[in-house]
């Protein structure tokens, strides 16, 4: 229960944290800012919830690459 | 013992430390499949909006961005229900699994609500699937995990009666596990349209 609450703190923070970011996001580094954060808690969302923490398949690797991958193809189609 | 003395045999395999995959793996693959289509439909909407920023940016005015954090918030606290409805199963609490996963369905009906609401105001001011390209992705690509959404409301709700039943044994909760994996996957999939759709400008 504990862990799981402050698993769901971090990524509610996280998320007020990338929306507060909004303003910043004309700029290269803050959309980066705001995919890595997205980055993060993909991996926490992975990790925690989905409960792929040590899990050895290939398909914890799979699903903890998702975010970061295809966050960066699309920082850089935004800009390019 | 002495050196040439009979050595017992010695466990040259170390016991396996990693945890196994929850749920089936047909359900993974079947995530990962979905994760695909949703990985180029964003792509393809990012593409999109790089070939006219001035248009994008003009749709994304009329968005409610505050609608989408709420969405957000919503998501991940369902999320967190679900995880939580696992956990109860596990040490042979059903009713309260099944509770859980009822407490996760009645969240994410806020975002359902939130969702129509947002369709109802631009459907309202007259955009829709066949305006500009912004709306047309942005219906698609929302609309879509709309329906992903509602079909994971409904696995829950199956999930959960099922508990109420009885059913999902301590040992025998593959079937939870994948579609409570199912429910993580609609989580993750809005935790990157929420910033390319609302926030990123």
């Amino acid at each position: 229960m504990a862990k799981n609450s402050f698993l769901w703190l971090v990524l509610i923070a996280l998320t007020l944290l990338s929306f507060f970011l909004t303003e910043s996001s004309t700029l290269s580094w803050g959309t980066a800012a705001i995919l890595a954060l997205a980055a993060v808690k993909g991996g926490l969302i992975v990790d925690g919830f989905m409960e792929l923490n040590g899990v050895t398949h290939v398909l914890r690797s799979a699903m903890l690459l998702y975010c970061p991958v295809v966050g960066g193809i699309i920082f850089f189609i935004l800009t390019k | 013992m002495s050196a040439d003395s009979p050595s017992m045999p010695t466990l040259t395999v170390s016991p396996p430390t990693g945890k196994t995959l929850p749920g089936d793996l047909a359900m993974w693959f079947f995530i990962l499949a979905e994760l695909s289509v949703f990985a180029l439909m964003f792509i393809l909407f990012s593409w999109m909006r790089a070939s006219d920023r001035e248009l994008f940016l003009a749709g994304q005015q009329l968005l409610h961005p505050m609608a989408g954090l709420i969405n957000t918030l919503v998501l991940l606290s369902a999320s967190a229900l679900v995880a939580q409805g696992v956990i109860a199963n596990r040490s042979d609490q059903k009713r309260n699994a099944a509770r859980w996963l009822y407490a996760a369905t009645l969240v994410a009906l806020i975002y359902v609500a939130v969702k129509c609401w947002e369709y109802w105001q631009l459907g309202s001011a007259g955009y829709g699937l066949h305006g500009d390209t912004f709306f047309m992705g942005y219906f698609l690509l929302t609309g879509f995990h709309f329906l992903h959404v509602v079909l994971g409301m409904l696995i829950l709700s199956f999930m959960a009666r099922k508990l109420q039943r009885g059913g999902y044994g301590q040992q025998d909760a593959d079937g939870l596990e994948a579609g409570a994996c199912y429910w993580h996957m609609v989580d993750l999939l809005w935790i990157i349209l929420f910033p390319l759709v609302y926030v990123i400008r």
